[in-house]
């Protein structure tokens, strides 16, 4: 690759002096009528004009050799040096604004724990130069053949439009459903017995909350498409925005199989990815490689995917005897509960009729009611959580890799590379410890900096296993700096 | 000066109680003006709940002062760290312990950190700084944590030159 050095499009400062009219067009309404705030405001304006001229004018990439350079002088002089080395990944975005002027945003991820959410440049070209600057990037960085196209022919999932309808509704939380739900009873509540005075909020907070988010996460995976060539990974999807992204399989620190409350149900799941460097081009905290769809089809796609990760251990659930730890817990958890609510919920009782007077009777009663009833409903709830656990968390060795399964009602199964780990920490409080209990944090990359991941109790040996594993693989020479070191 | 072949747990410096004991008072000085001045300014207008936040409030600041008065004896106690010639291991906790390990060949950067109450009484925490997080050995003598950075550092440098080296 040449030393080529590019501007921004002139149309990214187009788009910028278009957002800054928006939000000065409030603002020039409030001052109008008064000349010297006028006059200020006009002075403000011209400025913020002048800046964004300036910034485009004098901000630059170079493509260089070995390295990209952005440079920018302002308000200061900035250069910006990203070595290939440290490339993580590139990706291409077409939002509305690429769209209608026919260009694309370029974003470059790094390796970095600080910055992997953010990409670490962002240029907009000519959708052309772009593709190109793309190929002859990745075809340099990443080994793959030039001249790739970004758009993907063949999709290894094959997905219908109830399959992102289906992921939109009950494939991301049903935590968030469950909330959704009770702001619509809430609102219906309200109509009925509180001659209608939370409805309307409610109903809005329904609709920013839950609606408008399904109708978003539609749009975002619509025309969902996935497909590997040789070590990489190639993601695209969006209905009105396109989100291309491409990664090495090395760059996947874990998988995880994701199945909702509902998605368990129907028998579906939905499949990400912990990636390093990948975060910027959809804002996703973990990559989706797969939206919600049938389980075979997800165990055909990791097989075909990603079948680094395909290992089958033995997984073992909880200790009967972790019993004692979490019920000790629900038991904190219910002293507390009744430590904090149970005088304001008698309170309340008292006086519900004074507070509530304007309702209807049945209103009335339900609301004096309803702290006491939250406080007993939360305390069924944790001790059912801590029931459930026993039934859900498990653990699983294998030779290069283990597993977790977590989740209460959303579960998760997590298949985690030993040499991508980076601190294990295995606690234990005074019960488990007689018990020879205990539970493990792990650390990872992750591609919103790092994450940590935790274990249920397990008995402590066994816990101890993945961090002597981390540290076997270091000295018998099984873990491969050259694919893992960050 | 910690020998890094040595498996063996090095215990902290008994100083380290003193500087707990320090953080913790000003800790709960914190906690009593918060918890007792509302008391004091609003008793007026609280009404039926003035009984039930004192009971409430003594509850809590009594609860706070038997953690404060044993939490660093036993800290002090429980807390281990050995570095091994390929791990940092640090066993922790007042009634959680916790035992960390991070291989060092996962660590990005090392760095000495002394806080107010650590610089008067000549102590210094190291920071080890891996992809996934930070972990710490704390309530070190400031020449042990320094050698101990510099010795991660040589240990981490050194790896960096031999992967060059294959390369």
């Amino acid at each position: 690759m040449t030393d080529a050095q590019y501007r921004n499009h002139p149309t990214v400062m187009v788009k910028n002096i278009f957002l800054a009219l928006i939000v000065m067009f409030p603002l020039s309404i409030q001052f109008y009528g008064s000349p010297a705030a006028m006059a200020v405001f006009a002075a403000a304006a011209v400025f913020v004009f002048a800046f964004l001229v300036l910034f485009w004018a004098r901000t630059t990439i170079t493509f260089g050799q070995n390295e990209i350079i952005v440079e920018s002088n302002v308000l200061y002089k900035k250069r910006k040096t990203i070595p290939h080395r440290k490339i993580a990944s590139v990706n291409v975005v077409r939002d509305i604004f690429n769209r209608i002027f026919g260009t694309t945003t370029i974003r470059i991820n790094i390796n970095s724990s600080k910055n992997a959410s953010i990409p670490e440049a962002n240029f907009v070209l000519d959708a052309a130069l772009a593709e190109q600057i793309r190929n002859s990037l990745a075809s340099n960085l990443f080994s793959e053949p030039a001249g790739k196209e970004s758009e993907i022919r063949e999709s290894l999932a094959d997905l219908s439009m109830k399959d992102i309808v289906l992921h939109g509704l009950i494939g991301t939380s049903t935590y968030q459903l469950i909330y959704a739900a009770a702001l619509l009873v809430f609102s219906a509540f309200s109509a009925i017995f509180m001659n209608g005075s939370a409805t309307m909020v409610s109903l809005f907070l329904f609709f920013t909350g839950e609606a408008v988010p399904v109708f978003f996460v539609i749009l975002k995976y619509g025309n969902f498409k996935v497909c590997r060539i040789n070590s990489h990974i190639y993601l695209q999807h969006g209905i009105v925005r396109s989100y291309v992204s491409e990664f090495d399989v090395n760059r996947i620190n874990a998988i995880r199989i994701k199945r909702t409350f509902f998605g368990r149900i129907l028998g579906k799941s939905s499949l990400e990815a912990e990636v390093i460097g990948i975060n910027a081009v959809s804002g996703d905290i973990n990559p989706t490689l797969c939206i919600l769809t049938d389980d075979s089809k997800i165990e055909y796609l990791i097989k075909q995917l990603v079948p680094e990760f395909v290992h089958e251990p033995e997984m073992a659930k909880q200790p009967r005897r972790a019993r004692l730890p979490l019920l000790a817990k629900t038991s904190a958890g219910t002293a507390l509960v009744l430590l904090l609510a149970a005088y304001p919920a008698y309170w309340i009782y008292l006086n519900g009729d004074t507070l509530f007077g304007d309702f209807t009777p049945t209103g009335v009663l339900l609301l004096k009611c309803a702290p006491a009833a939250a406080a007993v409903l939360s305390i069924l709830l944790m001790f059912l959580g801590a029931h459930t656990s026993m039934k859900v968390r498990e653990i699983g060795f294998g030779k290069d890799m283990f597993n977790i399964v977590n989740g209460i009602l959303d579960r998760q199964t997590l298949i985690i590379q030993y040499d991508r780990v980076q601190i294990t920490a295995v606690s234990a409080g005074l019960m488990a410890r007689r018990l020879g209990l205990a539970k493990c944090t792990i650390s990872l990359m992750s591609s919103a900096g790092y994450k940590n991941i935790r274990s249920g109790y397990f008995d402590r040996d066994e816990l101890s296993r993945i961090g002597e594993m981390m540290l076997l693989r270091l000295k018998d020479g099984t873990y491969r700096y050259d694919r893992n070191s960050i | 000066m910690p020998d890094m072949t040595n498996e063996s747990y090095q215990l902290l410096n008994p100083k380290s109680k003193i500087a707990l004991y320090t953080v913790y008072g000003i800790l709960y000085a914190i906690l009593f003006l918060f918890l007792i001045l509302p008391l004091m300014l609003f008793r007026d207008s609280v009404g039926d709940w003035q009984g039930i936040y004192t009971i409430v409030s003594l509850a809590v600041l009594a609860a706070a002062l038997v953690y404060v008065i044993a939490a660093p004896q036993i800290f002090y106690r429980h807390y281990k760290y050995a570095l091994t010639g390929d791990s940092i291991d640090v066993l922790r906790g007042i009634v959680i312990i916790r035992r960390t390990v991070v291989p060092i060949e996962r660590i990005h950067q090392v760095e000495v950190t002394r806080g107010p109450v650590n610089n008067i009484l000549g102590l210094a925490d190291v920071d080890v700084t891996t992809a996934g997080g930070v972990a710490k050995i704390q309530f070190l003598d400031i020449s042990v944590a320094n050698s101990i950075a510099e010795e991660l550092n040589d240990y981490i440098n050194g790896i960096i030159r031999d992967r060059k080296k294959n390369d």
